[in-house]
């Protein structure tokens, strides 16, 4: 029996641990001409937890990619998953992690919204959007001059 | 008594051959800066516009060059140092108006000259991409001193990557280095530094 109580203690805080991810500053650049494009957020998980996944329909596949810099020297590689630290901001940013969206069915364009489904390790998934946006707040610069 | 003088032998030259292979790959990769590698920095090269045409570096005599070597599969990095190179010399006026800025592909075997000349149009019409066969951007790269490597990911969709330096390499009307800045660079100093190099 006292193992029984035990187990209904610890229940609660177990359901509560992974009660979400926050999802926040989701977009992406134009795509340009390129068959890739990349997408980037802000993550916040409830407890911890990890991205595992991304789906969307606007590519052939999404996977998780970091770049790193070394010796001046720009790596990208593939990771399996980002670990998401309780309660901690994680950035998926320009020059760090990032969604690859790779073999983009169609060029993204500004003012796109791409739906895109997280999936994580203990959280439910989260579907949400990135917003297709110009890297600068200033317009591109070639469209300055007409 | 044959067998393990033999299987010593291989032993070693497995050794061998690792230590080259580790070798070859922690290379010292060349940077731009040294006072002593400046002059080393340019020459010769011969490629392939959007057009089909062929551009040598002596077709850009008379001008500056601001040359930026990468790749197009690459989603982050290299759109957004197009991007500042196009945003600075529009901030220079008639000073930027002195340079012609070249984005040479490290990845012949995707980027055709038709790739690129279509990928750099996206960022505006003043800008040159430029392609080749594997030799010649070897011989673009390695003449800027440019690191790069394909690394296969097998376990990606994206097939393989390019490991790659990245410099902005400034060179003058006499085709002679002048400066460099990393891609990381702030707009405003790259702005800076090209208004104090550009005469």
């Amino acid at each position: 029996m006292r193992r029984f109580a035990f187990l209904f203690l610890l229940l609660p805080s177990v359901a509560f641990a992974h009660e979400g991810v926050r999802v926040t500053s989701a977009w992406s650049p134009p795509s340009m001409a390129q068959t890739n494009g990349v997408g980037f957020l802000t993550l916040n998980a409830s407890g911890e937890d990890a991205l595992i996944g991304v789906e969307s329909d606007c590519c052939k596949v999404v996977e998780m990619h970091e770049m790193t810099m070394k010796n001046d020297v720009m790596r990208m590689r593939r990771v399996e998953k980002i670990a998401l630290p309780d309660h901690k901001d994680v950035q998926l940013k320009s020059g760090g992690y990032h969604l690859m969206l790779i073999g983009l069915k169609k060029p993204l364009e500004a003012g796109d919204s791409i739906p895109v489904t997280l999936n994580f390790e203990h959280a439910k998934p989260v579907d949400t959007v990135l917003h297709v946006k110009h890297r600068n707040s200033k317009p591109a610069a070639h469209h300055e001059h007409h | 008594m044959r067998l393990p003088v033999l299987s010593w032998i291989l032993c070693v030259l497995a050794l061998l051959g690792l230590l080259a292979w580790l070798g070859s790959d922690i290379a010292p990769v060349t940077k731009g800066g040294e006072a002593a590698n400046q002059a080393l920095i340019g020459g010769d090269f011969s490629l392939t516009d959007g057009q089909g045409k062929t551009l040598t570096n002596k077709d850009f005599r008379g001008k500056y060059m601001l040359v930026y070597f990468g790749f197009t599969h690459c989603p982050d990095i290299c759109p957004t140092s197009l991007l500042l190179i196009q945003n600075s010399l529009n901030q220079l006026g008639d000073k930027g108006k002195k340079v012609v800025p070249i984005f040479i592909t490290l990845d012949p075997e995707r980027d055709t000259p038709q790739a690129v000349g279509k990928y750099v149009a996206h960022f505006g019409p003043n800008l040159v991409g430029l392609s080749g066969t594997p030799a010649q951007i070897k011989q673009a790269a390695d003449a800027y001193k440019v690191y790069y490597r394909k690394v296969e990911e097998e376990d990606s969709a994206m097939g393989y990557v390019i490991d790659h330096s990245g410099f902005l390499y400034l060179m003058g009307p006499d085709g002679k280095y002048v400066t460099h800045f990393p891609h990381t660079i702030a707009e405003q100093s790259l702005t800076d530094g090209l208004a104090a190099a550009i005469k």
